[in-house]
């Protein structure tokens, strides 16, 4: 994990997903070039070039985050690429039970089949362009949950196996944030009402 | 096994976490089926709040633990984890959790279902809640701070910071076995357990919890 997971923007310049990992503890925004790394506890250090650094909490920073809506601009109907990313996809075998003695505890899932690509999330679709050349999309419609792990992403289209993002560049809170976001407005523009919860089920109001 | 953990944790906190204070261990039954409901900062959350409870706890806990080599196996035989699926309701999950208590244990849950971002409360998840209203057990509300100072979600470092364990009084909660009546009831059931969630938690090591007198270790 890193800074940049935390800070999906830059609360300095406000650039998406620039915040990246500097190595030894630091991370940097690529386009404003501020320098970021943790202090005592959950503190965060931040470094704009010619200034003075700034000690707050991880919250502080994260609210001065602009909003992911007012950052990406209005609509997202329109079929443009809001964000791209590489990542290791696997899509889930079949769940197998966890037992204890002669007790199942319950299922886990297993791994299936590995991908890996370029993420995109296209208006209201979401692409896989594998590196083999093929094309996978999921309507986000069709999913029933959405769900960040350490650093993978999980979405669940109905009827279909899960699929687990793991993130060679990106962040997975902003991709988590980024398709819950373009999941309300979907369903805002569908009349479908209000989503109160993306896991374990999308659930509106 | 279960024992020798706590015991191994309870040692190596006194180590590297010197500041790790426990309060209203009374409030944990003694004996019968109890689930102890708890927020999520850190990945640390789960070892120390079982170190540290008086009971052994039987925790929901993300399948994909299962899976995870020799940890999965620890968790499944000698912790008392069972697993519970987060992309789809898991009614399995469910029935195992109602089995520990019918068996009378203690059962532990993670109301927000995931580790916070940025310390802070999250919204509830509503299964949980759903649970919580159709156990009709005491519901024993788990406040941890200070864990998130220790290892947040979002850095592989630890850093030493006070971090304190509060059980709080159970949260009168109805028992109901009609579905409707627990959907009715899932918004005064949220407001109930955050609530105490909220009251509970106060940053370890505090001049208004040292002046309280709180924070003996357990």
């Amino acid at each position: 994990m890193a800074i940049g997971d935390l800070l999906w923007a830059c609360p300095f310049c406000g650039a998406v997903g620039a915040i990246q990992a500097a190595g030894r503890g630091r991370s940097v925004c690529s386009a404003c070039g501020s320098a970021y790394r943790r202090g005592r506890g959950s503190l965060l250090i931040a470094h704009r070039p010619g200034a003075e650094p700034e000690v707050r909490p991880a919250a502080e920073w994260l609210q001065a985050l602009p909003t992911l809506a007012a950052a990406l601009g209005a609509g997202n109907q329109d079929g443009r690429v809001l964000r791209e990313d590489r990542v290791e996809a696997t899509i889930a075998g079949p769940d197998e039970a966890v037992r204890r003695g002669g007790e199942v505890l319950g299922f886990r899932e297993t791994a299936g089949e590995s991908l890996t690509g370029a993420l995109r999330l296209e208006g209201a679709i979401v692409t896989l362009e594998e590196d083999s050349g093929a094309r996978r999309a999921w309507d986000l419609e069709d999913l029933t949950a959405i769900q960040s792990s350490s650093r993978v992403v999980q979405i669940k289209p109905r009827g279909r196996p899960v699929v687990t993002f793991r993130f060679r560049t990106g962040s997975p809170r902003l991709w988590e944030e980024l398709l819950q976001l373009a999941m309300r407005r979907l369903y805002r523009t569908l009349g479908r009402g209000e989503i109160r919860e993306f896991q374990p089920r999308i659930v509106v109001r | 096994m279960y024992r020798a953990f706590q015991g191994t944790v309870r040692l190596l906190s006194r180590v590297f976490l010197p500041s790790v204070t426990v309060d209203g261990l009374h409030n944990v039954p003694d004996r019968g089926p109890c689930l102890i409901v708890s927020n999520h900062q850190s990945i640390l959350d789960p070892i120390l709040i079982q170190s540290f409870c008086p009971r052994p706890l039987h925790t929901m806990t993300k399948s994909t633990q299962f899976g995870v080599p020799v940890f999965g196996w620890l968790v499944r035989e000698h912790l008392l984890a069972f697993p519970v699926r987060r992309f789809q309701i898991d009614p399995q999950a469910v029935r195992v959790a109602l089995r520990r208590l019918e068996q009378g244990r203690a059962v532990g849950v993670y109301v927000e279902g995931e580790r916070s971002w940025d310390g802070h409360l999250q919204p509830p998840r509503l299964g949980t809640l759903r649970l919580l209203l159709k156990a009709g057990v005491p519901v024993v509300p788990c406040a941890i701070s200070g864990s998130y100072d220790v290892w947040p979600r979002w850095d592989r470092a630890l850093r030493l910071a006070p971090v304190r364990i509060a059980f709080g009084e159970p949260v009168p909660l109805p028992k109901l076995d009609d579905r409707r009546a627990r959907e009715r009831s899932l918004d005064d059931a949220a407001a109930a357990v955050m609530g105490a969630l909220r009251a509970l938690l106060r940053p370890a090591g505090t001049p208004e919890a040292v002046a309280a007198g709180e924070g003996r270790r357990g």
